[in-house]
This record gives structure tokens, sequence and C-alpha cells, in this order.
């Protein structure tokens, strides 16, 4: 009997070591399974993430594994994202921060208010924020910025602007289109004026049909015949105005966020 | 062996047709349109009938006018014009001093001679100052009108002229083809699909003209003789010299058959234009060919009444034409391109001003 419950413990162990992610978080926002930083730095990066996570009620959650175990970085890091309960309250709003060692692969994954929060360009521009640490190798310097201005974008976020590429600011017309206005406006009116009157100089026109001389009764149409020929076919491509959709907390101006159909949306690359 | 078939062309594209046997149907490889046989045979009839509506109509001119009788020449004088070779017909208590159209003082008299006699005459109903006062109205109203025109210009000579005019009856029996289109517009998804159709309208009928005038001479302007139009044909009498005194007549230069070239162009129109007026429910509409036939085409020859105002101003002659029975008047004037120039600016200037300064005060935005 014995041996039976010690038999089902260590598949229970197998099986769950199988399993990707490995083991639900317990809370956690900085997990560090390739054993990047020491117990310090990842205690103090967990307590700041915490505190970010806790003001603007969004997760700030940094994940670092030594391999994607064959899957592609996104997909993981969505995986990762639901199985290790990332994701403030019923929402799952949050941020992360994938690190992997094998390929050194970098994943930023965005959800629910994460994704008006970060946009894509957002995204860019927090990667400059971390990166630069993260190739030297310097993690913690790295995660402590991610999670630093990671808090300052949902600073900006909830004041009603996240951080986003910059809204073309409406050029003003240039001098000619002015020029070119007002002389319509004027020159326009007239001209109209001006023909119209000169047209009134010049009464002797010759004329062109003899309607006048129509009797009431005059005209009689005996035959009537419509008959269709052909058909001509004329097709235009209607220019899309962008392929990015759906989008949300976007401001316009070739921003927002490009969210995929799982809801998530994200950025990455090589460190 | 003789080549006996037809190459036709698809209306579509002009690329030949061939018969498809599937379908009993003329098939264009090219475009991928298919027609009914009677179609493209119509289609190509078409073709005949637009070459042969060049052809001009018949009228019947010899009918036109009637010889004058010896007592009727007796009465009447002829004034010929060495300047401009117009010739003026008056009765014997008329006397011509100057030529109706130049205003040569040397019209020479001659023994009256030839030519036909009208069929009608419509009398004068207005006179001299009526003339005057729709020549004072002519010029109200003409912001451009030099002012000097106006106050200098003195009418040198007012005349009251029968003018010989030809007038066509008919019955025009008349076959039109249109070409028209109707265009639909549809949008799927990323596509702007325009599908225009194209129908061939043939309309057959007939339409009455009564009494088309044209001037038969060359003096008088064609332009200011069909402005004056129309008159009103209830008031046409027969013939008589009794109408002639006080006013002169002049003679025809341009015969009937002439003439009807004129007549043919404007009741070509016409017909063109009361058939188009049966087509509704089309985008666009031309006429592809109109083969007009005449019956009962018949002219007649008939003086009617134009006042004619002649005045010289700057070296130039203006000649007014009034109806002399309904008192239309027309003539062209002069312009005062200086008072052009400052009215065009005095309405550009304030307006370019008023538009600045909206631009300048909305122009934050722009």
């Amino acid at each position: 009997m014995k041996k039976t419950l010690q038999f089902f413990l260590a598949l229970a162990l197998f099986l769950g070591a199988l399993a990707l992610p490995a083991l639900a978080a317990d809370g956690r926002l900085v997990i560090d399974d390739a054993e990047l930083l020491t117990s310090d730095a990842c205690a103090r990066l967990e307590e700041s993430a915490q505190a970010v996570s806790a003001e603007y009620r969004c997760d700030v959650a940094i994940l670092t594994v030594q391999s994607l175990d064959g899957w592609d970085v996104e997909s993981y890091a969505e995986q990762a994202y639901d199985q290790k309960g990332f994701g403030w309250g019923d929402a799952k709003d949050g941020v992360l921060l994938l690190v992997s060692m094998e390929a050194r692969d970098y994943y930023i994954l965005t959800y629910g208010y994460g994704n008006t929060a970060f946009t894509d360009y957002g995204k860019e521009l927090l990667e400059d924020t971390f990166l630069p640490a993260l190739s030297d190798g310097d993690y913690e310097r790295s995660f402590a910025h991610f999670i630093e201005n990671s808090g300052v974008y949902l600073d900006q976020a909830r004041g009603g602007s996240p951080v986003d590429r910059p809204q073309p600011v409406p050029q003003k017309a240039p001098l000619l289109t002015k020029v070119l206005l007002v002389l319509l406006c004027s020159l326009g009116p007239a001209l109209i004026f001006c023909w119209n009157q000169l047209s009134k100089m010049k009464s002797a026109k010759p004329a062109r049909s003899a309607g006048n001389y129509i009797p009431a009764d005059g005209v009689r149409v005996i035959r009537k015949e419509d008959v269709f020929l052909y058909r001509t076919v004329v097709r235009h491509k209607i220019p899309q105005a962008s392929n990015n959709t759906p989008r949300s907390g976007g401001i316009g101006g070739g921003g927002g966020t490009t969210v995929r159909s799982s809801g998530f949306s994200g950025r990455g690359g090589k460190f | 062996m003789p080549n006996t078939a037809t190459l036709y062309q698809c209306p579509a594209c002009t690329g030949p047709l061939r018969f498809d046997g599937g379908s009993g149907k003329l098939a264009c490889d090219h475009c991928g349109n298919s027609y009914e046989t009677a179609v493209i045979e119509a289609l190509a009839a078409d073709k005949e009938r637009a070459a042969a509506a060049a052809a001009q109509p018949e009228w019947a001119t010899e009918a036109a006018g009637s010889p004058w009788s010896d007592a009727e020449k007796a009465g009447l004088r002829i004034y010929s014009c060495p300047a401009c070779a117009a010739e003026i017909i008056c009765d014997a208590s008329t006397a011509a001093t100057s030529c109706a159209y130049c205003g040569n003082p040397a019209v020479v008299p001659k023994l009256f001679s030839g030519s036909l006699r009208p069929d009608y005459v419509l009398p004068f109903r207005l006179e001299k100052p009526a003339a005057l006062e729709a020549l004072q109205k002519h010029y109200k109203g003409k912001r451009f009108l030099p002012r000097e025109f106006t106050q200098q210009n003195h009418i040198e000579e007012i005349r009251g002229i029968y003018v010989p005019f030809w007038l066509f009856d008919c019955q025009a029996e008349a076959d039109v083809c249109f070409r028209a289109t109707r265009v639909h517009s549809s949008t799927v998804r990323d596509e702007q699909i325009t599908v225009t159709e194209h129908f061939r309208l043939t309309r057959g009928g007939q339409v009455a003209f009564q009494k088309i005038p044209v001037d038969g001479s060359t003096k008088m302007p064609d332009a200011h003789m069909d402005a004056i139009e129309p008159y009103d044909y209830k008031e046409l009498r027969p013939f008589s010299t009794a109408y002639l005194p006080g006013f002169q007549a002049e003679r025809y230069d341009v015969d009937a058959a002439t003439s009807a070239e004129r007549a043919n162009v404007r009741i070509r129109k016409s017909v063109e234009e009361s058939f188009s007026a049966t087509v509704a429910g089309y985008g666009g509409c031309t006429t592809e060919y109109a083969n007009i036939a005449l019956a009962q085409g018949e002219v007649k020859y008939a003086l009617l009444p134009v006042w004619m105002l002649n005045t010289r101003w700057k070296n130039q002659t203006f000649t007014f034409a009034m109806n002399g029975q309904t008192g239309k008047l027309i003539g062209d004037l002069p312009v005062a391109w200086p008072r052009v120039a400052a009215w065009f600016a005095g309405i550009a200037a304030p307006l370019a001003a008023v538009a600045g300064l909206l631009l300048y005060l909305l122009g934050e935005g722009l």
C-alpha cells in the first residue's frame, strides 16, 4: 500500500514537472526559473513589482526560464501568463516580461488593461529602458528598470494618455493654399458676375432648334424600343486605412495596440 | 467561291464575334459578352441608316411665292444700293432715301421687275416710337455699356422693313436611335464595382412643324433674325401691297432651296430633342442617328415686319433689330473694358479682404 502511494506521488511529481509552465506562481510576480538573480535581488524586485501592481491594479510580472521547451516565445509567454496565474483581478490585467536564456529571447506580453497601457509604440520604447542592461547581463538592474518604467506607463495610462506614437500635429495650410483660397473666394464671384454681365451684351444668337414651331399635339411617337446590348464592369480597389485591427487604447495617428484574437498583445526579440 | 461572310464586331470592344452553337448567341472571346443575333443585326443596320441620315430632306420649293400682277408692278418701285447691293421694294408713295442696311444715301431707283410675289405678309403692329423705347430699355441694366455710347450715340436711322422670309411647313417622319447607359455601383469587401449597362433605344414617329421662318436675305444677319423670333402667325395675312406704304420691303436674295438647309438643321435638332424627351430612366443618352423624311414639306414666301436701328460709334456700326409685331429687340452692344476691370476689381478686392481676414481669424487651425 505504501509502495502504491509512493508510486502515484512520484508520477504526479513527474507529470507536474513536464507541465508548462511548471507550477502555479502563488501570487508571485517575479519568477526566476533561470536563476539569474540572487534571492535578495529577487525579493527586492518582487517587492517593487507588487507595489506597482497594487497601485495601478495591473500586474507587472517577470519570468525567466532556461529554455522554451521547443515553443515559440510568443506562445510560451501566453501559456505561462495563464499557467502562472498572472494578471490582476478577473480581467487578468497585466504585463509580463519573459526572458529565456537558451536562445537569449525576451518578450513583453500584455493582456486586458495592459493592452491599453502598453501600446505597440509604448512597448518599443519600454524595450530601450531595460534591454541594454539585459544584454550586459545586469539582470537585476534590467528588471528594476522594467518594473519602474512599467509604473510610469501605467501612470500615464491612468491619466488618460497612454504612451503612444505622437499624434500628428495638424499642419498649417501652406501659404500657397491660403493664397489660392483667397483668390478663389474673391475672383470666383467677380468672374461669375462679369461673365453674366458680358453675356447680356450679346443678344443676337442664332436659333438651334425649331421647338417654337411644333404645335401642341405635334409630336407622335409610334415606335418605341429599348434593347439591352451589353454591360461593362470596372473594379477599383478601395485603399485600406490600416492593417491594425482591432485596437484598444490607441489615440490615433498610426498608434494603438495590435491585439491578437487570444486577447494578448506583445513584442519581443533577442538580447 | 465568293466570300459571303459578314464580319460582325462586338459593340463593347469591337472584337470579332463568333456564333456560339450552345447558346445560340453571338459571342465575343475578347470581352466575354454575348448577344442575340437580332440585336447585332439591328446594330449593323443602324450603321447603314446613320449613313443614310446624312441625306437632306426634300422640300417642294416651287410652290413658294407667285408672279406679280401688272397692276402691282406698276405701283411698286425698286431701289438698288450700289454699296451693298441690297434691293429695296417700296410702293410708289414711299421713297427710299438711303439704304436700310448700310445707310448709304445714294440708292438708285429702278423699274420694278422680276422676283416672286410673297404669299403672306405680317403687318407691322408697333410704330417707330416703340422701337426707340425698346432700345432705351435694351440699354438698361447693362453695367458694361460705355456711358458715352448712350449719351453721345444717336440712332442714325430707324427703318421699318418687311424682311423676306421662307416659311417651312412639314410633317417630319423620323426614326431616331439613341445609345443610353445605366450605371450601378456597389461595394463588395475592398472593391468598388461599377457596372455600366448599355442600351440601344429607338423612337419612331412624326413631328409636325408649322412655318419655321428662315430669312431670305444676305443683308440681314441670321443671328439677328433668329433672335427676334417668334412671330404670332395668327395675324398672318395673304400678301397685299396695301401693307407696304410707309415701309420698305427687301427683295429676297437667298432662294428657298438654299434657305432650306438652315430649316433642316433646326428640324433635325428639334426632332432629336422631342424624341429624347421620351427617354426616361437612363443615365446618359446620345444620338446615334436621326433619319428624317418629310411628308407634306412645303415652303411659303412671306414678308415679316422688322424695325432696323443702325448707329455708328467709334467707327463701328451697331445694328439692332426689333420684331415689328412683338417688340422683342436684340442687338450686340459695345463693351467698356475699363468698366469691366473696375467692376471685377470692385468685387474681388473687398471679397479678398474679407476672405483674408476670415482666414487670419480662423487661421490658427489651418
